[in-house]
């Protein structure tokens, strides 16, 4: 078998051999030519096809005629973690209308894979160690240990460059139109390797922000905090006011919103890498700003303004807490977390509203600088093929589908006549996404038909955002959470090269074991911040700057794409 | 093949067959259907048996490895510490805490069956959980909400003293888990304030039954003492009814549940207090065993039906010749009697039929061989008394049929009773029963020589009057045969007189060649028959009496001799001959008067005929005839005289006669040949033909009356014409063609031979 496949390789190495100074003129040629050697060999002919003329290739795919449904009886699997709200009510995506629509409209057969919930990376690694990929892998790749180049080195996943340019002429128009995307969604090598998901609008990429009950601060007659001190005096009173055993309460255990920690971005900081005034990336935890940070954060623990199990929260509780008036301020996203506390708690408490509050600053007065953004492509939910498929086209077809105006539709809107109607030229949701007869919350009817309301290999349409958002404050929340100059402070999506990410990783990885451990033990007190200095001579003793080195080395790059 | 089922008895009796068949299937299926259900049964309690070990094992591990992270949490130290604090958390032990969650995270990460697992502490009223921390309440609260337990009663559940123990968690009656529960063991202080608590689903318990389950019928509950069921109800409600007392531990259990038989089998749990009861319906086993049969009977069933298309085509097959054989010979029936008989087993009729049918044939042909027998005696009789041409054509026709007419030498032989002299006076005495007697005799004769012939010649022996003719075909006209026939008629004559006391009496005719002669084979015979009785034997050759019934001398040779003499006008060796014949019948036979007169006429005739064919008939007319009226008068000197004078004048008249008709045909052939010599073709043969005599005759004729060839009168005639033609003028070659030469060359050389000179040279002149 294994000659077999060399011989094939060979031969397709003779037929494109010609053509091969010609390869699609991104990266270098040795690239290139490891890709082809990793194309199946059943698209041999395709490929051959594709190298010898790359820039016609979108041409001849849509002169051809093509149509979806496609005429083929190709079965591929497509393994993805299950966003919440989808499981439930179903066990499997395809069990949803969206996921049954998608396979009608596509005419592809697709068997979904999925993790045990909360266990995507865990699963991931071990869906790689074990080998028996999926033909679809939905992942943030970007967070592949060694970079998406690596996952291509490694053989795991095809280079994609040949296969957009041959099969997806939908994304490729979309990636033509926007060249920035372009730019993040591939490799320092130049290398396609994901069908991404792209934040249709930059307003889609504020998304975290901080909210506390609305009904609280007019009964104490307070105003929406808007500096470090207000929220002080505010969860104070919380506190003493509204026997608020926990004023301040967020899901600490879960790290997007831990590290868009609004409170650490006041002291020009974060608990991750951020973008310096210089244009260089930092490392926020061995800055000064995080030292204050954390001195704020145990002085408002002790003062029980924070809730006591701060480590351990997870939404479960923050839920409880919040919708019991336990808690009365939390930091998270507005549709999954204000909509829904809001909506569940007014059952049992008509009174009861939340309202977002703007990044603190640390006078008044001041406009926040950083803040939590999004990158267009945020490293969430990208598709890749993985070396397992053997039908390229119909992966690919079946992916480039949502880049389409159709599918555009249905995986923003769903299906017509059922989840969206067009009313002015505007795909407004029905009844059944937003008043569900069967008591769904919004964002469960919405998960059931789209992907719009979280993520997925496609492109978000603001439009979802608009209508999701039902209740005024929320409505709100973008302007609110978006007034700083947070895209400024936002690492690109960048990535090391594949001989630096696995020095790189160990690094990382003991200096955010270490970080969680002591931001911990410093915000409960178990360790006082005059170990700070040695907190951070400790991060470089893991090798810190060599990792602050690689990043800004791959910043380079990936500014010079 | 209608005809059979019509038929009642023949109907009922191939039912019956088919019904015994049949009720030989339905004993094997009962037979194989107990046995199949018996072995399924034990099959089922001995899976039943295995499945039940499995699920023990499975489901005791599982609260062994609970038991086991019990034990491990029990004597944590982080438990331990927590447990001990009083009053207010420290920053410490908070982080402890958040340690200890970690703990609990990752134990829970590692095996799936966990749904939760938490520590409550006592002494804080708060949960350390794998879900996060928070206290009682929250938690209650979170995920207790839905259960039927309340807050107050978990608090006590859990301030108890647990080791190993175990609660059904319900929610409307429905168990959602089983908490396992164990307090801290402190190893200093009696008291203990954290309890442990590993909660699994019913589904977790149910996913290790499933994986072991080998029917999906199969019914497997895990109860408690108090009747709580750990795994899922996903099963029937009539399980509930199987109450903990009453279960026998690993004895073969049998319910009925909800009017439906159930087998099973009970086994307690070596970890926990509790039974696993196994319960599978009767009907799966049986169904089982049905299913086994229905293969087995639908196996027979086509075996059986396919033997039923089988005999049906045979018996098509083979019935329908015999069909048309009944048909046929009800036609025949029918045709004689009119009344349509009621056939019975149609079998047993043809049968009948057939017997009937093969006696009336052998009749039939016995009569008929007789009828031969005796039309070839007819035939034979024919042929025997009727001159051979006398017979006409058809009856010919049919005696070459009958292999009489085979050619060769034929004799014929008759054979009768031969009547000793002496005892010639009885036969007047009593016809009737001498009749009777010779029948009987001529039919031993009959039998016996034919018998003794045909073994030596083919012979046709048949009775003609009261004698017995016996036609005996001869290989060749020999003495050999001759011998061999005699030899065995004379066995068979030899035989009749010892046997049967009467002597056969054998009359041989000639051998003759051909059928054409078989009559006068038979009236040689019969002229030896009239012998018979002169000589006084039993053996009578016509050979041996053909002369001495003649009486005089008078040998063919010398009956031809004179007619070639008198006719030829040669009076002497006529006359030689008749002094020869009269001097040896003189001398040597001392003829009688009476065979004298008729020599004489004999002779006499001879020279009638030869003065017939002389053309002078009328010599006799005058008184020749009268002289010899009386030869017995006569010396044989006179007679001899007489003769002589006769042949001599008779000689004389024929030779006149003779010269006369020669001088005729002799201007005759001379007229002809002036008249034809033109033509080449005409020669003496030629001539000869155109007269009707011998070219030799016409000849001689033409030399004595002319004196000269006839060859060389046709040639001279035609030289003469030659001769008249060149001296014309005409050419040699046209005159030899005009004067009838058949070309110039011969005309030439004839010419040269009879002028002297060559016709050329007579142009010249």
């Amino acid at each position: 078998m294994k000659s077999f496949k060399t011989k094939k390789v060979l031969a397709v190495f003779a037929a494109a051999a010609v053509a091969a100074g010609t390869l699609t003129g991104c990266g270098g040629s040795n690239g290139g030519q490891q890709s082809q050697a990793q194309q199946p060999q059943s698209s041999s002919q395709g490929q051959a096809q594709s190298a010898a003329d790359a820039s016609a290739a979108t041409d001849s795919a849509e002169s051809q005629g093509f149509t979806y449904p496609m005429d083929t009886d190709a079965k591929l699997t497509y393994w993805c973690e299950l966003n919440q709200n989808v499981s439930a009510n179903y066990s499997n995506l395809g069990d949803t209308p969206f996921g049954q629509e998608w396979q009608k409209e596509t005419g592809v057969s697709i068997e979904f894979q999925h993790p045990p919930a909360n266990q995507g990376s865990e699963q991931f690694s071990l869906l790689l160690a074990d080998g028996d990929l999926p033909d679809l892998l939905e992942y943030a790749w970007m967070s592949y240990p060694g970079g998406p180049e690596k996952a291509i080195k490694d053989g795991n996943i095809y280079e994609l460059t040949d296969i957009i340019n041959q099969y997806c002429p939908n994304l490729r128009k979309y990636l033509d139109e926007n060249p920035d995307i372009d730019r993040m969604i591939k490799t320092d090598e130049g290398h396609y390797y994901c069908f991404p998901f792209i934040r249709g609008d930059d307003k889609l990429c504020n998304t975290i922000g901080l909210m506390l009950r609305q009904d609280w601060l007019e009964e104490l007659n307070m105003e929406v905090p808007t500096t470090i001190d207000e929220w002080h005096d505010v969860l104070v009173a919380f506190r003493d006011k509204e026997g608020a055993s926990a004023p301040l309460s967020w899901e600490y255990t879960m790290g997007a919103l831990t590290s868009a920690n609004p409170f650490a971005y006041a002291y020009g900081t974060c608990q991750d890498f951020y973008l310096g005034e210089d244009g260089k990336v930092h490392y926020g935890p061995a800055e000064d700003g995080y030292k204050q940070y954390l001195e704020l954060f145990r002085q408002w623990y002790s003062e029980k303004l924070i809730d006591q199990d701060l480590g351990t929260l997870a939404l479960d509780q923050v839920s409880a807490k919040i919708t019991s008036g336990e808690a009365g301020a939390s930091i998270g996203w507005a549709g999954s977390r204000m909509g829904t506390w809001i909506n569940a708690a007014v059952k049992t408490n008509p009174e009861f509203m939340l309202v977002t509050a703007p990044y603190p600053t640390l006078k008044e007065g001041d406009s926040p600088k950083m803040g939590q953004i999004d990158n267009r492509y945020p490293n969430q939910a990208a598709v890749a093929i993985t070396t397992s498929c053997k039908d390229i086209e119909a992966a690919a077809r079946l992916m480039d589908y949502a880049y389409g105006e159709a599918g555009h539709m249905l995986f923003n809107f769903g299906i017509e006549g059922e989840s969206y109607e067009m009313i002015d030229g505007y795909p407004t949701y029905t009844d059944k996404i937003l008043n569900n007869p069967d008591g769904w919350s919004v964002a469960q009817s919405m998960s059931a038909y789209i992907r719009g309301n979280y993520n997925g290999p496609f492109v978000q349409d603001l439009r979802y955002l608009e209508q999701y958002y039902t209740i005024e404050t929320q409505k709100e929340s973008n302007l609110v959470w978006g007034a700083t100059d947070a895209a400024k402070y936002k690492v690109p999506p960048i990535t090391p090269t594949a001989e630096e990410s696995k020095e790189y990783s160990t690094i990382m990885n003991e200096v955010n074991t270490y970080r969680d451990e002591m931001t911990l033990k410093f915000i409960l007190g178990d360790e006082s911040l005059d170990k700070f200095d040695e907190f951070v001579e400790t991060l470089k003793g893991f090798g810190l700057d060599r990792a602050l080195e690689i990043q800004n080395a791959a910043l380079e790059r990936y500014n010079a794409r | 093949m209608d005809k059979i089922f019509h038929n009642k008895s023949v109907f009922l009796k191939l039912f019956g067959s088919y019904l015994l068949i049949l009720g030989i299937t339905l004993i094997v299926e009962m037979g194989v259907s107990l046995r199949v259900l018996h072995a399924g049964r034990e099959q089922a309690r001995t899976l039943n048996r295995s499945l039940m070990l499995l699920v023990k094992n499975e489901c005791d591990n599982q609260v062994r490895d609970i038991y086991r992270n019990m034990d491990l949490l029990a004597f944590d130290d982080r438990v331990q510490t927590l447990s001990g604090i009083k009053g207010e958390m420290s920053s410490e032990s908070r982080y402890t805490a958040y340690m200890l969650y970690r703990e609990l995270q990752n134990m829970r990460f590692a095996s799936e069956d966990y749904e939760q697992i938490y520590v409550y502490f006592r002494n804080t009223d708060s949960i350390i959980s794998s879900s996060g921390n928070m206290s009682l309440e929250l938690y209650h609260s979170i995920y207790y909400g839905d259960t039927d337990i309340s807050l107050e009663e978990l608090r006590e559940y859990l301030s108890c003293k647990h080791f190993h123990d175990m609660m059904v968690l319900s929610s409307g009656g429905d168990t959602v888990g089983t908490l396992y529960t164990m307090t801290s063991l402190n190893t200093d202080v009696g008291e203990s304030t954290a309890t442990i608590v590993i909660q699994i689903t019913p589904q977790a318990i149910d996913e290790r039954i499933q994986s072991a389950k080998w029917n999906e019928a199969v019914q497997v509950a895990v109860l408690n003492e108090r009747n709580e069921f750990l795994n899922s109800p996903g099963f029937s409600d009539s399980i509930r009814n199987v109450a903990y007392e009453n279960l026998r531990m690993e004895e073969d259990l049998s319910f009925e549940l909800d009017g439906e038989d159930y087998m099973g089998i009970a086994m307690e749990s070596e970890y926990a207090d509790w039974v696993y009861v196994l319960l599978i319906p009767d009907s799966v086993v049986e169904s089982s065993a049905r299913q086994a049969v229905k293969y087995c009977v639908t196996g027979l069933g086509i075996c059986l039906a396919l033997g039923f298309v089988f005999a049906w085509w045979l018996t098509g097959r083979n019935y329908g010749p015999i069909r048309g054989l009944v048909e046929l010979f009800r036609r025949q029936h029918a045709e004689a009697d009119a009344g349509a008989e009621n056939i019975g087993n149609e079998f047993v009729w043809l049968e009948d039929q057939t017997k009937k049918f093969f006696r009336e044939h052998a009749d039939v042909r016995y009569s008929l061989d007789r009828n031969q027998k005796r039309l070839k005696e007819f035939y034979l009789y024919r042929l025997l008394s009727l001159p051979y041409e006398e017979i006409e054509e058809p009856e010919k026709e049919l005696l070459r049929k009958s292999g009489i007419d085979g050619g060769g030498v034929l004799r014929v032989v008759l054979l009768s009773v031969g009547i000793p002299p002496q005892k010639t006076d009885r036969k007047i005495q009593n016809a009737d029963e001498e009749e009777m007697t010779l029948e009987l005799k001529r039919f031993i004769i009959k039998n016996v020589a034919g018998e003794a012939l045909n073994g030596v010649f083919p012979t046709e022996i048949f009775e003609v009057g009261a004698e017995v003719a016996a036609l005996i075909r001869l290989n060749a006209m020999d003495t050999e045969n001759y011998d061999r026939m005699w030899w065995a008629l004379g066995e068979a004559h030899d035989l009749m007189k010892e046997k049967f006391h009467f002597y056969m009496q054998i009359c041989a005719g000639t051998a003759k060649e051909g059928i054409e002669n078989v009559h006068l084979s038979w009236l040689e015979a019969r002229e030896a028959k009239e012998y018979a009785a002169l000589l006084e034997t039993y053996f009578i050759n016509y050979n041996d009496i053909k002369n001495r019934g003649k009486k005089y001398y008078y040998p063919r040779e010398a009956d031809t001799g004179i007619l070639h003499a008198v006719a030829s006008g040669n009076p002497e060796p006529a006359v030689a001959c008749v002094r020869e014949i009269l001097q040896t019948n003189y001398q040597e036979n001392h003829i009688s008067a009476g065979m004298l007169s008729f020599l004489v006429y004999d002779l006499l005739g001879v020279f009638i005929r030869a003065a017939d064919e002389a053309g002078c008939g009328e010599f006799f007319e005058g008184a020749w005839a009268e002289k010899f009226k009386n030869p017995a008068g006569k010396t044989p000197t006179e007679l001899e005289g007489e003769f002589e004078g006769m042949i001599q004048a008779l000689c004389g008249e024929i030779r006149k006669v003779k010269a006369k008709g020669d001088t005729q045909l002799a201007d005759q052939l001379e007229k002809y040949i002036v008249d034809n010599f033109r033509n080449p073709d005409l020669n003496i043969s030629q001539t000869a033909l155109c007269f009707g005599k011998t070219p030799s005759y016409i000849s001689s004729v033409y030399k004595k009356q002319t004196g000269r060839g006839l060859l060389k009168f046709i040639t001279q005639t035609r030289i003469d014409e030659a001769v008249r033609l060149l001296e014309k003028g005409q050419s040699v070659n046209e005159t030899a063609l005009l004067s009838g030469f058949r070309d110039s060359r011969s005309f030439i050389r004839v010419f040269k031979e009879y002028t002297g000179i060559t016709p050329g040279q007579m142009k010249k002149e």
